[in-house]
């Protein structure tokens, strides 16, 4: 078993001490600043008691003798056939915010949108989302939307907009006229673009992508002939090899990748077979944290480990090798495996680099991965962003010669090192229209913003995979006075269709007829809209013979002085949601910082430069936190984007530092990678927010690991303490018995790759508070589900162990005995309930639950301008999902499995008189986790997946030693890898008395 | 209203008072309060007087009107006169026909003429009776419509206030008060076993008041308010016999029993434009809002807090529960009211005593100890509180 530490204080001096300073650090925030220091400090006299005393029997008097307001009750005029009043109706839908895309079903509850929910039937995005898509809701509602056509930030009229567009459009001047979009992968959308500049020639459509990774279709331009991104079955691929893509949390499209890459991760007795996944990256990202072999590499030995890997494939594929260099790290093994694997494996990088992208692809052409792992007909028709094309009108706004500057979803203001000479450049050219759904940087210098729908509120298709199409539906009416991007277009062309005519006749004419339906075309198109999905086999695409000719090693940098990633984070991203509360909130999977980003060092180069966490430095101008992160490769430092927005709202507004403008462009195109900074001492200090230590676990077998090698030989490995705490659940008390349903939940820590989407996903589905960077650092976040990570062995680079930990529901529950208002107790159906209105605040449950689950409401955090993120705001508000009360201040408050969801569906057999089914009930992290990690339903059901799982060698509980019996089992990880953990039980010896 | 007291002669607040009180003494002081508790109603006055005045209303005519209204004008009236069907206070009891402010809002902006034909040539049945006795001319009716509008601006009377709890809590306090400085410092009642007996009486009777404001806070039991549409659930279910669902559709299917959209109403009432006691005034209410779009408010009668989940799906189409159970009778309300305290007691009571559809519903197979326990006859019957009814988390999450 390995030694395991949660932080670098741990590792450096031992648990004792960290736990002391801890103890210490939490005195201090104990003082409670519900009023001033002054307040707080004084002592309540015996005078102070009955003035209160007194006052309260007043109120009381006063209250019980006033009357309660009227309440009204306002039915519909006419009632829309498909609502019903206290029913959710369910919208599948697509989501595309320009960059990721998502087949969902909306719930829509009384004409509102309020939760996501994954849409199973996609064969894209299968039955998961993101945590961004999950947050995507709230946005909805954001305050910072643009609400009415303005010009600057006056009142304006879509007449006003549409006249200027439209002379402008005709007018024979002799600037550049220039559509400015995000990738658009909807056909309908394009063909409308087309039709526009079919009407006017001299407009140009430009492409525009916030981060880049144009090279991956270069490379296949260059290769096959056609730059396309190719599309990537992880479900296929027996051998993984990553160079810094984190393809499970940011890179291309996750929810697809982590869908796929998990249906090689399931270990069972019966199929002991899993995939090898080596990540090579210099930062740590989600994705090397479940990796079975991590290489904490610089960029620079990262291109030469390539290299070095290219040829020795090369050499046994008998294809040319490059030009050798000098590399003393190993390839062998990986070579070997990749070997193996020969059409079923897979080499990917994140690198924008063009050698890079170059030689992934060719030694993915040698080992066959072309036609089953890599795919070249279905393609991603994401990122098609073109970075010479925008140099270009970088150009040319610079020498102010842009007479129409029409920019949809792209904020380059905020997103291009340049960005703030492109801000000063709009102003000076000619009509400058913003087309987006909230204000931005960009926006800010556009002479009129022309308001777009949120996605919810909108039409439209979508080709995310060549031949796979979806229907994007609206949920809602237009909140505010908004205009469809596409149908602001078709207005510019002068066409009287709407957007919905124009999307229901390309369906028509260019899918419908491919369906082979011989019915009505209304039918289908019914039921297309009900899927939300549709495929098409389509014809063939041909390529030439690949070509590895031009692939060459290119510049190779030398590894002096520290080089910097510039990476997008798993909640953020590119910074497009930064306005979203739950996104700031949403902890790093490995950092566990949230409301900032921070320089990544590796411990070593602390050590070397003498910094500290939280020291401010300051990279090559920008100033910005130190964060010391295990496994950080040495000489590398990382630094996320899509932080420091100025105009994005008041929550995302000067949160973190903008780090685009460190981002480098040869030719215009962009480099992630920056070799040689500097990193300057500025002795100033700045907090970070991190949910690291608040939920320590202390030194006990919490995740339990073994390799698969030990896995086949002994299906227990890892996890023998289980079958040993088994046999010390001795009681006095009789077994409780739970007649009916028993609820359940399986967690696979193979499976789970630590995405977040379950995180938001509860968030919404509870209504779970936002609480801000402040609070956060006091140890008051709100979330019911948390990831835990644990590091293990080696600082340099130590293994990660992510773990989402929920209430467990025990049947043998410390807390529930411990109430004294008995608030919170056992259900008939092993739900540990809590009943919030009976609570009356002693937090003794929380002090007795060993698996730091509970949440105190330490304030109101509705109505309360103090949190000024989304429950002050009446349109914010409309998100709350009404099933699920909203907790006041002065309440313990935990997981709950999804009570609602469970009385939900237990009524709707009720209703059909049946027994449910298994797996009818998905509590929110279950129904939208893309890899099937977690399993949900009744254990008392020997049938039930979860039952089985509960009998599988792999299943344990957190802490079983205390005979808490939990309705949570997690399943053992396994990694691929040789040895075995046989030294288990020398290494923990559990004290049973 | 400083313009008013000016011109009574009084001084200005502000100005010559509070050197007076820094000058002399009681004398001055008494003589402030007493202007203070004199000054509303010199203000009232003299305010209805300058309204009066500048919108020329408060005139003879107006007078004769409103004489008129309410049948002080000898041999107008051989019944009932207009005030005393169309109320102008606000009561508690129900009153079929509209009350005056109604009318006169209905009529403030039409004419004089139809005001006239809605009087004295009405069409509907039950005016049509009620108003054949009247002995006006066109000129009288032009009066009363006078009065009304300037009725209209002023709206119902409102009730005086009763004395309530809170002046009955008071003096028990201004009563425990006087013992407590009786026993330390008057010490005139000789036999202090009195005072004793008051004090615990006071004090108790305080407790009592307090504990029972206390239990009904957010309770609402016999609520009965007046609704927009003077709706009959007597008239609906049990003269015309159409059932709860017609209506509450949702009922089986939803956590909400759903209140009627109006479109809904307009099915029969397209046709039924006249009630049996409303006459066409509550109708034709329902047809405005229906044509001008506007949706009725309905006040709502029972509310549940916002931490309590209740179904009626659960309760009425799973449970088989009948409406009347909670609801009461209801279909002999005119008004509805509310018969039950919703308090969580009767709830847990009930799902302590109520069977559910053990052996009819399909549902309740899995639940097998119950079902070895009937059949070993070791119970009769399987109420909700044993499939686990009286949980926290069956009705609050």
């Amino acid at each position: 078993m390995e030694k395991y530490w949660r932080s670098l204080d741990e590792y450096k001096n031992g648990p004792d001490q960290r736990t002391e300073k801890v103890a210490e650090e939490e005195q201090k925030n104990l003082v409670l600043d519900l009023a001033s220091d002054k307040v707080a400090g004084a002592k309540a006299s015996r005078r102070d008691f009955l003035k209160l005393v007194g006052f309260s029997f007043a109120t009381a008097a006063i209250t019980s003798s006033c009357e309660k307001p009227v309440q009204k009750a306002i039915p519909y005029l006419i009632k829309p056939e498909e609502v019903t009043p206290g029913k959710a109706s369910y919208y599948a839908t697509s989501f595309f915010d320009g960059n990721e895309y998502c087949s969902v079903v909306a719930k829509v509850r009384d004409g509102r949108p309020i939760k996501i929910e994954a849409n199973e039937l996609s064969p894209v995005s299968g039955g998961g989302t993101s945590a961004r898509v999950q947050a995507s809701v709230l946005e909805l509602y954001d305050q910072a939307r643009l609400r009415a056509p303005g010009k600057g930030r006056n009142k304006s009229s879509w007449e006003e907009i549409d006249t200027l567009v439209k002379e402008q459009l005709r007018a024979s001047s002799s600037g550049r006229k220039v559509l400015l979009s995000s990738t658009i992968i909807s056909p309908t959308t394009k063909k409308i673009i087309r039709e526009l500049q079919d009407k006017y020639p001299d407009l140009e459509w430009i492409v525009y992508d916030e981060v880049s990774v144009e090279f991956i279709r270069m490379a296949h331009e260059k290769i096959f002939g056609k730059a396309v991104i190719p599309g990537y079955h992880f479900d296929k691929a027996d051998y993984v090899v990553s160079f810094d893509a984190d393809f499970l949390g940011t890179w291309l499209a996750p929810v697809e990748f982590a869908s796929g890459y998990a249906k090689k991760r399931d270990v069972s007795k019966d199929h002991p077979e899993m995939s090898k996944h080596i990540q090579f990256e210099s930062g740590y990202s989600v994705t090397g944290s479940n990796a079975d072999e991590r290489f904490p590499v610089s960029p620079a030995r990262s291109k030469a480990i390539l290299v070095k890997l290219y040829n020795a494939v090369a050499l046994r594929t008998g294809a040319a090798g490059l030009s050798g260099t000098a590399c003393d790290f190993d390839v062998n093994a990986v070579a070997e495996g990749l070997l193996e694997n020969q059409g079923s494996s897979i080499v990917i990088s994140g690198t924008n680099d063009p050698d890079i992208q170059m030689m992934v692809a060719g030694i993915n052409v040698m080992l066959g991965n072309y036609g089953s792992t890599l795919d070249l007909f279905r393609t991603l028709n994401i990122k098609q962003g073109n970075d010479r094309d925008f140099l270009e009108l970088k150009k040319s706004l610079k020498e102010k010669d842009v007479s129409l500057l029409i920019m949809s979803n792209v904020n380059p203001v905020f997103s291009d090192p340049q960005g703030a000479e492109i801000g000063e450049a709009i102003g000076s050219n000619g009509l400058s229209v913003y087309i987006g759904s909230s204000y931005s940087e960009t926006a800010k210098q556009c002479q009129y913003v022309a308001p777009d729908h949120h996605y919810l509120e909108s039409w439209g298709d979508a080709e995310p995979v060549r031949g796979t199409f979806s229907l994007q539906q609206p949920t809602i009416n237009p909140l505010y006075d908004t205009r469809s991007f596409q149908d602001s277009l078709l207005r510019w062309t002068g066409s009287d269709q709407t957007y919905y005519e124009e999307i229901r006749k390309y369906w028509k004419s260019a899918l419908y007829p491919l369906s082979g339906s011989t019915g009505r075309f209304e039918d289908w198109w019914n039921e297309q809209l009900q899927k939300g999905v549709f495929m098409v086999n389509g014809n063939p695409v041909s390529y030439k013979d690949p070509n590895l000719s031009m692939i060459g090693p290119g510049n190779i940098p030398k590894e002096e002085g520290m080089s910097l990633t510039l990476y997008t984070s798993v909640g953020i991203l590119d910074g497009r949601h930064a306005n979203n509360p739950w996104l700031q909130e949403l902890p790093d999977p490995v950092t566990k910082a949230c409301w900032d980003n921070y320089l990544a060092i590796s411990v070593a180069d602390a050590g070397e430069l003498e910094l500290a966490d939280e020291d401010v430095v300051e990279v090559n101008g920008l100033r910005v936190p130190v964060l010391i992160q295990p496994g950080q490769a040495k000489g590398t430092c990382s630094l996320a984007l899509g932080y420091g927005r100025t105009v994005a709202g008041k929550v995302g507004d000067n949160v973190g530092v903008n780090a685009y403008g460190l981002v480098t462009a040869e030719g215009g195109f962009r480099r992630y990678t920056v070799q040689g900074i500097t990193i300057g001492k500025t002795g100033k200090t700045y907090e970070l927010a991190r949910t690291q230590t608040h939920h320590s676990m202390e030194d006990r077998p919490i995740v339990r690991e073994t390799t698969l090698d030990a896995y086949r030989r002994d299906p227990n490995s890892g996890n023998q303490f289980h079958l040993d705490a088994e046999s010390h659940h001795d009681s006095l008390y009789p077994e409780t018995e739970f007649d009916g349903y028993h609820w359940g939940l399986a967690i696979d820590l193979n499976k789970c790759v630590g995405c977040n989407n379950c995180v938001v996903s509860c968030i919404a589905e509870n209504n779970i508070a936002t609480v801000g960077k402040e609070e956060v650092k006091k140890h008051r976040i709100m979330h019911w589900l948390r990831i835990d990570r644990y590091y293990s062995e080696d600082v340099n680079n130590p293994k990660t162990y992510l773990q989402p930990v929920m209430c467990q529901h025990c049947d043998n529950a410390p807390c529930e005995n411990v109430c004294p208002v008995a608030a919170t107790m056992h259900s008939n159906e092993g739900l540990n309930q809590v009943a919030y209105a009976r609570c009356i605040g002693t937090k003794y449950c929380i002090n007795n639950c060993p698996y730091r689950v509970r949440r105190f409401n330490w304030f109101k955090y509705v109505n309360n301008d103090e949190f000024n993120f989304h429950l002050n705001e009446e349109t914010s508000k409309l998100v709350l999902n009404p099933d699920v009360t909203v907790r006041s201040r002065g309440v313990v408050e935990k997981c709950s499995f999804c009570v609602q969801r469970i009385q939900e569906k237990k009524l709707e057999a009720k209703l059909e008189e049946r027994s449910l089914e298994d797996g009818e009930i998905q509590p929110a992290c279950v129904q939208s986790c893309p890899t099937g990690a977690l399993v949900f339903g009744d254990l008392n059901n020997k049938e039930s997946q979860v039952a089985e799982l509960k009998e599988n060698e792999r299943n344990y509980h957190l802490l079983e030693q205390l005979h808490t019996l939990p309705s949570v089992g997690y399943l053992t990880k396994v990694r691929n890898a040789e040895g075995g953990d046989d030294e288990y039980h020398d290494h923990h010896t559990i004290d049973h008395s | 209203m400083i313009k008013s007291c000016q011109q009574h002669g009084f001084p200005g607040r502000g100005t010559t008072i509070l050197p007076c009180i820094q000058k002399s003494g009681n004398r001055i002081l008494i003589f402030i309060l007493f202007f203070f508790f004199m000054l509303p109603v010199n203000i009232v006055i003299a305010a209805d007087e300058s309204g009066g005045d500048n919108e020329n209303h408060y005139s003879p005519g107006l007078k004769r009107g409103e004489r008129l209204f309410y049948g002080l004008i000898e041999g107008k009236f051989q019944g009932n006169a207009c005030g005393d069907c169309h109320n102008t206070m606000e009561i508690d009891t129900f009153n079929w026909n509209p009350n005056a402010w109604e009318i006169a809002h209905k009529y403030k902006d039409r004419s004089v003429e139809e005001f006239q034909k809605a009087v004295l040539n009405p069409t509907g049945r039950t005016m049509s009776v009620t108003h054949t006795s009247f002995n006006l001319n066109e000129a009288e009716v032009e009066l009363i419509k006078k009065y009304l509008d300037h009725f209209e601006e002023q709206g119902l009377t409102k009730q005086k206030p009763i004395i309530n709890k809170i002046l009955l809590f008071l003096l028990l306090g201004a009563l425990l008060t006087w013992i407590v400085l009786e026993v330390l410092f008057l010490k005139k009642v000789r036999r202090k076993w009195i005072l004793g007996v008051l004090f615990i009486g006071a004090l108790g009777w305080q407790i009592q008041l307090l504990l029972d404001a206390g239990i009904a806070l957010g309770r609402q039991e016999n609520y009965e308010p007046d609704q927009p549409i003077k709706f009959s659930h007597w008239v609906h279910v049990t003269d015309n016999h159409i059932d709860c669902n017609y209506c509450h559709h949702t009922v089986e299917h939803s956590k909400s029993a759903g209140i009627p959209e109006t479109e809904l109403c307009m099915n029969c009432h397209i046709i039924v434009r006249e009630g049996t006691y409303s006459g066409r005034h509550e109708i034709n209410k329902l047809v405005n809002a229906y044509e001008n779009g506007d949706p009725i408010e309905w006040i709502r009668i029972h509310n549940l807090q916002d931490h309590v989940f209740f179904s009626h799906a659960q309760h009425v189409a799973v449970g088989k529960i009948e409406c009347r159970t909670c609801h009461g009778p209801i279909e002999n309300m005119h008004r509805v009211k509310q018969v039950t305290d919703l308090s969580m007691g009767w709830c847990i009571n009930c799902h302590r005593d109520t069977e559910v559809q053990f052996f009819e519903n399909d549902f309740y197979d899995k639940y097998e100890a119950l079902h070895r326990a009937v059949k070993a006859g070791e119970i009769e019957r399987v109420t909700a509180e044993q499939v686990g009814g009286t949980e926290c988390s069956k009705c609050h999450y």
